[in-house]
């Protein structure tokens, strides 16, 4: 009873899809254990084995390779093992030099061998291995891995492919069922054509060719080719059959013991005799990279591996868990990616700076030439005991430290310098040094996208508010007063808000009521820093999302200006996080809060037109005389003369009096 | 199951004796229809349930980024072989773990998602597209489940998984268990098959004792 079907047909190149190697993070994480634990130095091979399934839906062939593939008893009724070696390289060059041709040569030439001396008949599961070769990078945690399956290739006249059938078109349901009974958990078996007991696959060495099936388990799905399995087995048969030629019905088992491999297929084949004395056998079974060529894959398993990456990985979730839940408009990167500069490191620096890190920015430089004292850890929240030693440490630097120790994935920088201060005269000697210092200062500012004034007096404000508007910067600023903070953002020239000195020498709009809060205070309620710090960084968060952003309008924006205003462009409560408010001042002993907004004035000691164009053209010139003549700004600005002109009213109005005037 | 008032509002919870007697009954189920689910021991001892899925969209979500070296010689080219996926179609491989949560004494999701041959799980924004294409015949909202999502190591393996956050699946199972009509209820499944096919895990009626 041979076949007259596979006999008639003409015949083709017997073709095989090949298995893809999944190798998965948990056997990479395995390795690296066993690599630092048990393996060290060793670079002898190691034991281990690769799964596969008969039933996967998918057009790809695949040998897994999971935590569980060191363990020679983990196993499971339903997968086909593949045993094989691991040789893991302890460098990249031992990796990428080492005969990998001779490597899969000797690992084929055991696999002849054992076909030779009938081993392989007895147990032909040593008819397919595996081989890993690997090099684990574990700083960077960056496997690199090549797998191969070794085989050897039959030529196409030694093998050839009749046709291809659907189990079904040959055996009736009740068959398939004695069929799958008899073949069970078994990888490969011989199956007689009418009874369908199950013989020895040592019978190959009679003519079974027309009596017996050939199964296997095939991994693959594909309607043409057969899976990787068979093509050992077939070497085999090829050697041990009696015949010069022979022509097998190979069933290919596909689909669930369940449903009696409903989706097999049966393949017939042409095998010629073989003896592998025969010159030019070639041997194969590399896999394939991702770019489909010949060479070694990747795992690049930083981000599951690397607890920097890792904590960086859960900061952004956590922030996307916001955006996902409850404000999905909103542009998380816009955030991260501000680079911010702290002017100060003192109590608002350290808590700005850790709500900061809560919004995932990444880039932040503290500026403070202070040193960490021994009241500050107790109120400046980066700052520990330690840090008072030997004088303290400076502050600036102190705090970056800290903050790196939280979250080292930051690039934090520092900066210790004293920002030159208006009435602070500079000496002869000093000119240099200061001059050094509003270059370094200057440089800072127009390196970041947003300037944090966080500094414990009013003038020291003075020259980072005029750089931050010269170079149209955001800048935000915060002052503490005993139980009060203000916490505001300065103006642009298109929004007209006032920066922290317009609306220090005009007042507030309730000025009457509240007074400026800094005033070199810096003995406040505990608790009011924190208000101040986390008020900013929210204030600071939504003008980054407003869509105007640095230029939005507070949504109860003055309407002095209305012609000019475009009135869409006022803010709406439907900004991502809602309303972004010029100031916020709070009172705390009376639990008050309000919100005012105050224009740019344009005589204004730090962000008026006269003062930008004047350190325009004469920069530091201009500078150290601002340092250095207590009423060269104000003269400079016409405030003086508005001073003057107020002190004419006063003198008006009390004239009635000469003795009113005497000094 | 507990059913226990708490200001008015009914708790439900689940001890892990019935998780792991409910797990096994699941993973019989489970075994008879060839489903994949494998009960686990995890280093505490405690069980879990495991399955890899593998996936091929018809589409290509997410182009492979190739990430490797030269090609190198290593003899002859096998010519006798056809590749499976040179029609360009990737394949994605999706792990499910169903351990117990034992903060809030319910079922928890883990899972990750890998494109056949990367060891690198995909991100999480990457898994959101399949999950707005695995929920979208189902009437499901990605975004609500979504909003539980969270990352977690693995108990047993200690890799990092994305898990559902239990936080909610109480809620969700009193809702759901009051509303269903028949005698014998099994928490896991309702709960799974509730939560499961929004990370493409597609369960058959069959594991539905009453149908």
């Amino acid at each position: 009873m041979s076949v007259p079907e596979s006999t008639e047909a003409p015949m083709e190149p017997f073709r095989y899809t090949p298995f893809s190697s999944q190798i998965d993070l948990h056997f990479w994480h395995k390795l690296s254990d066993k690599k630092l634990h048990e393996l060290k130095l060793c670079e002898d091979p190691v034991e281990f084995h690769a799964e596969y399934e008969v039933n996967l839906n998918i057009k790809d062939a695949v040998a897994c390779v999971s935590y569980d593939s060191f363990d020679v008893s983990a196993g499971n009724s339903r997968v086909y093992r593949l045993a094989g070696k691991l040789l893991n390289k302890n460098s990249i060059e031992t990796f990428k030099n080492c005969d990998k041709k001779n490597l899969l040569e000797t690992s084929m030439n055991e696999i002849i061998a054992n076909i030779k001396s009938g081993a392989a008949l007895e147990d032909p599961n040593l008819l397919n291995r595996i081989l890993l070769l690997s090099y684990a990078d574990m700083k960077k945690y960056f496997f690199y891995y090549w797998c191969a399956f070794p085989s050897a290739m039959l030529n196409d006249t030694q093998h050839q492919l009749g046709s291809v059938i659907p189990v079904s078109d040959r055996l009736s349901d009740q068959n398939r069922e004695r069929l799958a009974k008899n073949v069970g958990n078994l990888p490969f078996a011989l199956i007689n054509k009418t009874t369908f007991e199950r013989c020895p696959v040592s019978k190959m060495k009679d003519d079974i060719s027309g009596t017996h099936y050939i199964v296997f388990a095939d991994p693959s799905s594909s309607e043409t080719n057969a899976g990787w399995p068979l093509r050992n087995f077939l070497l085999m048969t090829a050697y041990h059959m009696p015949n010069e030629t022979s022509d097998f019905e190979v069933i290919a088992l596909r689909g669930t013991p369940r449903t009696f491999f409903e989706k097999s297929k049966i393949f017939s084949v042409r095998l010629l005799k073989v003896t592998f004395e025969e010159p030019g056998w070639i041997y194969v079974g590399y896999e394939r990279n991702e770019k489909g060529q010949y060479g070694p894959r990747l795992a690049n398993l930083s981000h599951c591996f690397d607890p920097l990456v890792l904590a960086q990985n859960a900061v952004d979730l956590n922030l996307k868990l916001m955006k996902w839940r409850l404000a999905p408009d909103l542009k998380l990167k816009q955030i991260s990616e501000m680079k911010c500069l702290l002017l100060g490191a003192g109590t608002l620096g350290c808590n700005v700076a850790r709500c900061l890190l809560g919004w995932g920015v990444k880039q932040i430089t503290f500026l403070d030439n202070g040193k960490v004292s021994l009241s500050n850890p107790a109120r400046q929240s980066l700052f520990k005991f330690a840090d008072t030693h030997n004088g303290g440490r400076p502050k600036a630097e102190a705090a970056a430290a800290a903050l790196k120790d939280i979250h080292p994935g930051l690039n934090v920088q520092y900066t210790d310098l004293k920002i030159p201060m208006p009435g602070h005269a500079v000496s002869a000697n000093d000119v240099e040094p200061v001059r050094e210092a509003v270059e370094k200062l200057e440089k800072l500012i127009e390196e970041h996208d947003a300037v944090f004034l966080l500094l414990d007096t009013r003038e020291a404000r003075w020259l980072p508010t005029m750089l931050g508007a010269r170079h149209d910067k955001m800048v935000l600023n915060a002052a503490l007063g005993f139980d009060s903070f203000l916490a505001m953002r300065h103006g642009t020239l298109k929004n007209k808000l006032g920066c922290y000195f317009c609306n220090d020498i005009v007042g507030p709009m309730n000025s009457t009521k509240d007074r400026t809060l800094d005033q070199q205070c810096t003995v406040t309620r505990p608790g009011v820093s924190f208000m101040a710090a986390s008020f900013l960084t929210e204030l600071f968060a939504t003008l980054v999302q407003h869509e105007h952003g640095n230029d939005a309008l507070p949504d109860n924006a003055f309407n002095d200006d209305a012609d000019e205003l475009d009135r869409n462009e006022r803010d709406s409560p439907n900004n991502v996080l809602g309303l972004a408010p010029h100031q916020i001042r709070m009172f705390l002993s009376r639990l008050h809060f309000m919100t005012p907004n105050t224009q740019r004035f344009s005589m204004c000691t730090a962000c008026s037109p006269s003062v930008l164009s004047e350190y325009g053209n004469s920069g530091f010139e201009f500078l150290l005389r601002a340092f250095n003549e207590p009423d060269f700004l104000e003269e400079l600005t016409g405030l003086k003369e508005m001073q003057r002109m107020v002190d004419d009213m006063d003198v008006l109005a009390l004239g009635d009096s000469d003795n009113d005037l005497s000094p | 199951m507990e059913f226990s008032g708490v200001s008015g509002m009914l708790i439900m919870s689940l001890s892990y004796e019935e998780f792991s007697s409910q797990a096994r009954e699941f993973q019989e189920i489970a075994e008879s229809l060839d489903d994949g689910w494998r009960l686990k021991g995890a280093s505490d001892g405690k069980h879990y349930l495991y399955k890899t899925q593998y996936y091929t969209p018809p589409q290509v979500l997410n182009p492979c980024n190739a990430d490797c070296s030269r090609e190198q010689s290593v003899g002859a080219t096998d010519s006798q072989v056809r590749e499976s996926h040179e029609d360009g179609q990737q394949t994605f491989v999706w792990e499910y773990n169903i351990v117990y949560s034992v903060s809030y004494e319910v079922p928890a999701l883990y899972f990750n998602v890998f494109k056949l041959g990367c060891a690198a799980p995909l991100s999480l924004d990457e898994v959101w597209d399949f999950c707005r294409l695995f929920g979208a015949p189902f009437g499901m909202n990605a975004e609500d489940l979504w909003s539980t999502v969270t990352q977690q190591e693995h108990p047993s393996t200690g890799v990092p998984n994305f898990a559902l956050h239990p936080c909610n699946t109480q809620r969700m199972m009193q809702h759901l268990l009051n509303s269903l009509h028949f005698e014998k209820k099994n928490y896991l499944i309702t709960w799974l098959s509730s939560v499961g096919p929004i990370v493409g895990i597609r369960m058959a009626n069959a594991y539905c004792p009453a149908l």
